[in-house]
């Protein structure tokens, strides 16, 4: 079993003392949270080099298990809509930004496209994930959890390797 | 003084056709990850599901992705009749691709996969059941004319 996602799903390692509810969210928010963070950049080399080099296995492997990844927390927290809606009408509580993670998620997914054809023309480039980083909602949503201290902290993300 | 709702922009044929690719993403997408999620149950290896779970994945993300750039614009979203709002079927969307990410690989976290019983209640979750039912509607009036 893929360690890391295992690590994703467990939350044996966040605060004591909240209810079961409050525990899922830190812990799926800050699993999101470090993944786009670092997925991000994984995705800049891996559309630099599909970009220049043209589909690969390798890239294909690389795209699809960092896809994977992001699909294992967001497939756990879209199963929570109910925790999801909540926290959207609560003011006071930034809600992970779930469009703009599932934008990098699509990407990945379009960069195993073998051919090169139509499908990766719709990845996002650069820039476009520049801007869904910049956005309000996801600084809001990043500042609120301190997501680079989250991920700096967590020793499975160094295992990840970079294309 | 009277206050009138401004009305509603028109839908371009360009965006309704979008809004349609959405819904055939959805049967499309839907039929093969309760077909594969089916299969593999019965033991098919990751490898005989790899290819058509990985197109199905790659058809949404396209959709998706295109319906995305095009949502941003404010008139599009301005213009979406209600019952054609996709607000519930783009995170169904997004879990059914999830899913075919996991059915393409070898070893998926179980997590990441739908279960038959998710699949069965998937648009209720996500609200999306007046959004389906009225592009089957819709489909099914086209037939009936054709016919």
């Amino acid at each position: 079993m893929n360690e890391l996602r295992r690590s994703l799903l467990d939350d044996s390692d966040a605060p004591t003392g909240l209810s079961p509810d409050a525990v899922f969210l830190a812990s799926r928010n800050a699993g999101a949270a470090g993944l786009l963070l670092h997925h991000s950049e994984v995705y800049r080399g891996l559309l630099e080099r599909y970009q220049r080099e043209g589909p690969s296995a390798e890239i294909e492997e690389m795209a699809l298990d960092a896809a994977g990844n992001l699909a294992t927390v967001m497939q756990s927290l879209r199963r929570r809509e109910d925790l999801l809606t909540a926290m959207e009408y609560n003011a006071d509580v930034a809600a992970p930004p779930m469009p703009i993670i599932d934008q990098l998620l699509f990407s990945l997914v379009l960069l195993t496209d073998p051919d090169a054809g139509e499908d990766s023309k719709a990845c996002l480039s650069s820039e476009g994930l520049d801007e869904l980083l910049a956005s309000d909602v996801t600084q809001a949503w990043l500042k609120s959890m301190h997501a680079e201290l989250v991920f700096n902290l967590d020793p499975t993300f160094d295992d990840l390797e970079q294309p | 003084m009277k206050l009138r709702r401004p009305s509603r922009p028109e839908l371009t044929p360009e965006n309704a056709q979008l809004l349609f690719a959405q819904y055939q993403a959805f049967e499309e997408g839907f039929d093969c990850c309760a077909r594969l999620t089916e299969r593999r149950a019965a033991g098919a290896p990751a490898s005989e599901l790899r290819p058509e779970a990985l197109d199905t994945a790659r058809m949404i993300a396209y959709v998706s992705r295109v319906s995305w750039e095009a949502m941003i614009n404010l008139q599009l979203l301005e213009s979406i009749p209600e019952r054609q709002s996709p607000a519930g079927a783009i995170a169904v969307l997004a879990r059914l691709c999830y899913a075919l990410t996991a059915l393409a690989e070898d070893e998926p976290e179980p997590e990441t996969l739908l279960s038959p019983a998710e699949l069965d209640g998937l648009l209720a979750k996500h609200g999306a059941e007046d959004w389906v039912s009225f592009y089957r509607e819709l489909v099914a009036d086209a037939e009936a004319s054709e016919a």
